[in-house]
């Protein structure tokens, strides 16, 4: 398709658009090009020409539009060590060529479709599988189904290891990626074992595409064949009743079964009650025994130091005394002490 | 502890092993299972690493709990042992068992905490230790069947709705937290921090209990066994 609108000029890349200095660094990019046209190989200079102006960290596109101005870097660092630093930018980009004053822009169709399509070209097995999904057919219904680029990215394309990833790569994946369209659903697998798993490093345990699968993204639902097959992949013995367990439950469960919920609250309140319970018993016995919560609040911490002193001194001398005939002030034993008098 | 004190050997060598396989394998659970509950906290990361990763610390929590559920089988043999062959009294002073004392027992505890009356003479156990007794076994039934059915979830699946795996998880985070507050906040405070045995109460490691501190704890036990000529009045 790059052929077909070649011949249309770069409709508002005009370098009259560009700033003065702008437009001293495209003159002065422009002679270096010339000169690299003739001294480099086909795909070098095709790369270095093009990040003349698109390597410059500070250059915009200031056409209004609705994101506002929109940056027209390209980092060549992270391009470079991407899984296709050896391709021409024109490999995908195929509208543009590096034509001398200025490139060609394809402005007939959305660059997203241009996008898949230099993408198939390459990828024809992948494009195969997401073609099946139902992603591809959200795209092509209104266009806010993701395509390849929104999942993977465009300058930056990992190497992908198939069965391999690290956990950081799938929680990214998890978190960044489908996470980010897929708010909801993320939100609801974050507590869930697979997920928090992989948070800590565990990359044996499932994120979104393992279940899900990368390209195909299967609508799974409990009972099915597909989802039995899905866990089968890391749970050996998975039959149709294991996949009743529930991925995506909201906090505090309140999209689950009532049995679920009813459970999660009979465990919550007992966690409390037996938990206040316990404690305010504690702390009761506590002040009885040592009158420590009382005496740190009204007399400071000097008086628990020399409390515990006196205490360790005391320790086990039985004496015949009872909390009342001893100083007002004294920290006393009480309790066990008064008994070993009596 | 001073020289030439009367000790009663209140926990023979079993109940001190049990004690301390219980101890060491709780600990150890609550080292590693945590991280992974609050798995997006700062800590968390952290203790991960230290165990070496999610894959190790999932190894030790199932040995620790393997260790725990083997205490608790050993002691229901025990149980069974005096119960059905020694036919101990299960309801008399001596058991562990809860009775009606103990419930007068809690009653002039709180009387006692607002200075309405003695403390309660306690017997061999006192409610509280009853308590913590019990609480293993519910404790042991809810977290070890819970997590029994996560560590094999598809053998789990045969038997049941998978949805029960979701339950499951329920069960088991919300009590070992509960089974962790109460470790902290209660039973620490119960065996260690009370008066007259502050900082540390080594009778459950050592077995022995010194009959002065017996007498001052449990009066109706020092009372009984004195009595039965155990141990020479203090
Ligand atoms: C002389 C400087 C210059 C060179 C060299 C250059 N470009 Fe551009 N490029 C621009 C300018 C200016 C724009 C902004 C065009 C616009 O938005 O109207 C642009 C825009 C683009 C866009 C984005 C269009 C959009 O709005 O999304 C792409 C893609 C692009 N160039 C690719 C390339 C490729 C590939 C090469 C090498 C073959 C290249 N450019 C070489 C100046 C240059
Ligand atoms: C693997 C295919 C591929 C290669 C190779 C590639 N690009 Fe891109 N490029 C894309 C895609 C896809 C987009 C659209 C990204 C988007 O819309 O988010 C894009 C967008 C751009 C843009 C628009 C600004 C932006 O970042 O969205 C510029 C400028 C650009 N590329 C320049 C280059 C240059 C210069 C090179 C060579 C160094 C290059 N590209 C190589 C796929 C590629
Ligand atoms: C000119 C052909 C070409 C185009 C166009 C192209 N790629 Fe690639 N792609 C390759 C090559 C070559 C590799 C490296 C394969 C290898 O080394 O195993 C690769 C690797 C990849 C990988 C990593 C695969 C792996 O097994 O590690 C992904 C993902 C990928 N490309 C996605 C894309 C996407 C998305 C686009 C469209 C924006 C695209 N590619 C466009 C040729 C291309
Ligand atoms: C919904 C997100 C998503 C979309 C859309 C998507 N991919 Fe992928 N792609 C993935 C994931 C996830 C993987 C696997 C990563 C892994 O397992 O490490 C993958 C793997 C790949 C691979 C390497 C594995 C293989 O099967 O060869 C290629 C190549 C690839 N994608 C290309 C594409 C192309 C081309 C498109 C567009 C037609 C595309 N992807 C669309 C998410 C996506
Ligand atoms: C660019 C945004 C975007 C990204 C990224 C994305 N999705 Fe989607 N996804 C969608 C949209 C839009 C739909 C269709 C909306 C709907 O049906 O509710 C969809 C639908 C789905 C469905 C339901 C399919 C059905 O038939 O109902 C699944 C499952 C799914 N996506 C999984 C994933 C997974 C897994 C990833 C990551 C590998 C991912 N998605 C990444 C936007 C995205
Ligand atoms: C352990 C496997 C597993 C993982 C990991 C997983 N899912 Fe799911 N997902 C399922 C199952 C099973 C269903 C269908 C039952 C349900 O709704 O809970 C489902 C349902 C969905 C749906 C709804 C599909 C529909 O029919 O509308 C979306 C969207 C989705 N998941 C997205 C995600 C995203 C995003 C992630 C990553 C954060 C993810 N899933 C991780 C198993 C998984
Ligand atoms: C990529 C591999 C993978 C896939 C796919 C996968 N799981 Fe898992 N799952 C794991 C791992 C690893 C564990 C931890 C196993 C262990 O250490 O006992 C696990 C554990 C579980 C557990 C126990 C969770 C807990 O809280 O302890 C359940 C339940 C579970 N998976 C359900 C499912 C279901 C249902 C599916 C299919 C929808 C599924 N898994 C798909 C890897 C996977």
């Amino acid at each position: 398709m790059g052929r077909r609108c070649a011949e249309r000029g770069h409709p508002r890349a005009g370098l009259g658009r560009l700033s003065r200095l702008r437009r001293l660094e495209a003159v002065l990019g422009l002679a270096l090009l010339l000169c690299l046209a003739v001294a480099w190989p086909a795909a070098a200079r095709d790369v270095e020409g093009c990040l003349i102006c698109h390597g410059d960290p500070d250059f915009v596109d200031t056409t209004p539009t609705e994101g506002g101005p929109k940056s027209l870097y390209v980092d060549s660092a992270t391009f470079v060590e991407s899984v296709h630093g050896e391709l021409a930018c024109s490999a995908c980009h195929k509208g543009f060529v590096l034509t001398i004053p200025q490139h060609q822009v394809d402005v007939e169709k959305d660059f997203r479709q241009v996008a898949i399509e230099a993408c198939e070209a390459c990828h024809p097995d992948a494009f195969m599988s997401y073609q099946t999904s139902s992603h591809a057919k959200f795209y092509y219904q209104d266009e806010a189904g993701p395509i390849c680029i929104s999942c993977h990215g465009s300058h930056a394309i990992k190497r992908v290891r198939l069965g391999e990833e690290t956990a950081e790569f799938k929680m990214e994946m998890a978190r960044d990626s489908c996470g980010r369209c897929h708010e909801d659903y993320f939100d609801r697998a974050r507590d869930e074992f697979h997920i928090k798993a992989l948070n800590l490093g565990y990359e044996r345990a499932a994120t979104c595409f393992d279940c899900h699968g990368y390209h195909e993204n299967l609508a799974l639902h409990s009972g099915e064949p597909e989802t039995v097959e899905a866990c089968r992949q890391c749970h050996p013995g998975a039959n149709a009743g294991f996949t009743y367990f529930q991925m995506h439950l909201e906090p505090h469960f309140l999209n689950a079964w009532w049995g679920v919920r009813a459970v999660y609250l009979f465990f919550s309140t007992l966690l409390i009650v037996v938990l206040v319970v316990g404690i305010a018993y504690t702390t009761v016995h506590l002040q009885k025994e040592t009158r420590i919560i009382l005496g740190v609040m009204g007399g400071g911490l000097g008086r628990l130091f020399g409390f515990i002193r006196a205490l360790e001194e005391e320790s086990y001398r039985s004496t015949g005394e009872s909390d009342h005939e001893r100083e007002p002030d004294k920290p006393t034993r009480s309790g066990a002490d008064e008994e070993g008098g009596a | 502890m001073e020289e030439g004190k009367d000790y009663y050997v209140r926990f023979n060598w079993y109940h001190r092993l049990s004690h301390f396989v219980m101890m060491t394998t709780f600990i150890g659970c609550t080292l590693t299972g945590p991280p992974l509950k609050y798995s997006y906290d700062f800590w968390a990361q952290a203790m991960m690493n230290f165990w070496g990763g999610v894959h190790n610390a999932g190894l030790i929590h199932r040995v620790m709990a393997g260790f725990m559920v083997g205490v608790f089988v050993v002691h229901a043999i025990y149980l069974m042992y005096w119960v059905v062959i020694r036919k101990a009294d299960v309801f008399g002073p001596d058991s562990i068992f809860f009775r009606k004392k103990d419930l007068y027992d809690l009653i002039g505890m709180i009387k006692w905490f607002f200075d309405r009356g003695e403390r309660p003479r306690f017997e061999r156990f006192t409610f509280w230790e009853k308590f913590d007794w019990f609480a293993v076994f519910w404790g042991i039934a809810m977290i070890g069947t819970s997590g029994f059915a996560l560590w094999f979830p598809t053998v789990t699946g045969q038997f049941v709705s998978g949805i029960f795996l979701n339950v499951a998880r329920i069960i088991h985070g919300d009590e070992a937290i509960l089974a962790i507050g109460w470790i902290l906040f209660v039973h620490l405070y119960n065996s260690h921090l009370r008066m007259n045995v502050f900082p540390l109460d080594p009778v459950i490691f050592t077995g022995r209990m010194p009959v002065e501190h017996l007498k001052h704890d449990k009066r109706a036990w020092y009372d009984r066994l004195v009595q039965e000529g155990k141990i020479k009045p203090q």
